[in-house]
């Protein structure tokens, strides 16, 4: 265990105000809940909810060599970001195309910002570090720079009551706008991990408590609710969106995880990009699917997946109850030939088994979409 | 605040005993255990009929984040299950010792409750 002190965000006094629980969250003091899971998450499915993400690690990538740094780092085709102010979401991968981590890259006028997990800043400023190339400089900038993320429905208007500013009305997914918002300068990604429109919003930490204020104020016209990582868990499930150390881990591939769609073989060479070619012709063995069950108890990470005979066919990464759908959803890996949507298969829960069905990703899916 | 009635007897597995009428007590758990669980999912819970030693386990509550096992505070035969559980299992949140009392039990030996803790002794207790 790690005995280490509890690392903090700016907001942590705000969210003690606000009565939330706190859990240790890859070593932050993290809110998990402020009410309850339920109203949080629906709140956001509704309406627009506010998360602290500020425990998400930042670098920033400079240099003439940044493209081609990054672009070797990534199966993603780099250069799809023409524009400054664009951005792609994809994964670092090791040697044998294990996901080291999965991160948003947005192209800016420096350089080329780089969003990664709380959990693994450490180990990718190392692996960074182990890969640097002449002509580049990378900065780590967590704790200067702050991240909320505003998700839901309403969370475009709220943005434009407070900015006047009529193209969010036109911004793209994961493209970036300079905002200010009653006086604090931000800037502003239309991206999110719940599977609504959302903007996550970028501020100098100096500013952040400022900024948090003012949305949860003028939020509350929309019912804004401020949001722990327990709905954000629950929403990123329903939309079928992987996390890392679940569904995402060195031992598994971005093509084993259906993230195929990130990997482009004609980009040129990357690393782990002869794993993937093997993986491409030799068959995947296993892959990541969608299940849901249909009693109301929760397949969690770790149970077993069997087959109508009781033979192992896979293991759980993330399960919850999907508060939006009223059942139990999960994902799992299992063996290729039991991937196929409509398949029946068994989960172990507790020494019984408990029947699911694979389905379609994702769980949910918003009606209109940025 | 969280709240204990004085009016009700407690275990350290977060369970409480109501005082007893004609042998019979209502069990449920606490309201720091509905905190600590949060939103509450699934209520699995044993059949009429069924008998259970004290410390012995008889269902499991499930919520959003975790998953935990219900312990009998006292030895007894189930004569009543809460039928509401079944389709809004949040009343154990809501109204842990009212509406969402789990089970009836007739006791099958009455001198266990003379070990219980008091609400005193079980604020006490969490509190450590």
């Amino acid at each position: 265990m790690n005995t280490s002190p509890l690392k903090t965000t700016m907001l942590n006094q705000e969210h003690r105000n606000l009565n939330a629980k706190m859990v240790n969250f890859a070593g932050f003091d993290m809110p998990i809940q402020y009410k309850n899971i339920t109203s949080e998450h629906l709140s956001v499915r509704e309406n627009v909810g506010i998360f602290d993400v500020s425990h998400m690690g930042q670098f920033e990538v400079s240099g003439t060599g940044s493209f081609a740094y990054l672009q070797n780092l990534i199966p993603s085709d780099l250069s799809k970001l023409i524009h400054n102010d664009t951005g792609l979401y994809t994964q670092l991968l090791d040697n044998k195309a294990g996901i080291i981590d999965d991160l948003i890259i947005y192209k800016r006028d420096f350089g080329y910002l780089l969003v990664v997990n709380a959990s693994n800043i450490e180990k990718n400023w190392a692996w960074l570090q182990l890969q640097l190339k002449d002509n580049l400089q990378i900065v780590n900038k967590t704790t200067e720079r702050s991240l909320l993320a505003l998700q839901g429905p309403k969370a475009e208007q709220l943005l434009l009551d407070l900015t006047n500013n009529q193209d969010l009305t036109s911004l793209k997914s994961f493209g970036i706008i300079n905002l200010n918002i009653k006086g604090i300068s931000v800037f502003a990604a239309r991206s999110g991990y719940t599977g609504e429109d959302g903007f996550e919003i970028f501020v100098e930490s100096s500013n952040v408590i400022g900024l948090w204020q003012v949305l949860l104020d003028y939020g509350q016209k929309y019912n804004l609710k401020p949001c722990g990582l327990g709905a954000r868990d629950t929403l990123r499930i329903e939309a079928a969106l992987p996390l890392y150390g679940h569904e995402l881990t060195e031992a598994t591939t971005p093509l084993e995880a259906s993230l195929g769609w990130c990997v482009k073989f004609d980009k040129g060479n990357f690393i782990g990009r002869d794993r993937l070619v093997k993986q491409q012709e030799s068959g995947l063995t296993q892959k990541l699917i969608c299940l849901k069950t249909f009693n109301r108890i929760i397949p969690r990470q770790g149970y077993e997946v069997v087959n109508n005979d009781g033979q192992n066919v896979g293991i759980v990464t993330s399960g919850t109850m999907a508060l939006s759908l009223g059942y139990p959803v999960a994902m799992a890996y299992v063996k290729l030939e039991f991937s196929n949507p409509d398949t029946q298969l068994q989960i172990m829960i507790r020494g019984s088994s408990e029947l699911a069905q694979v389905v379609k990703r994702p769980f949910y899916k918003r009606s209109q979409k940025k | 605040m969280l709240n204990h009635p004085d009016k009700f007897q407690y275990v350290k597995t977060h369970e409480y005993v109501s005082s007893v009428e004609n042998d019979t007590v209502t069990i449920g758990i606490t309201d720091f255990a509905q905190d600590q669980l949060g939103d509450v999912t699934f209520v699995e819970l044993p059949k009429i009929g069924a008998s259970f030693s004290i410390e012995k386990k008889f269902g499991v509550i499930e919520s959003v984040k975790s998953v935990s096992d219900l312990f009998m505070p006292v030895s007894g035969e189930i004569i009543e299950v809460n039928p509401k559980l079944d389709s809004s299992p949040e009343l154990v949140n809501n109204d842990c010792y009212g509406d969402g009392w789990l089970v009836k039990i007739k006791l099958a030996n009455a001198k266990e409750l003379n070990n219980l803790m008091s609400a005193q002794e079980y604020a006490k207790f969490i509190a450590e």
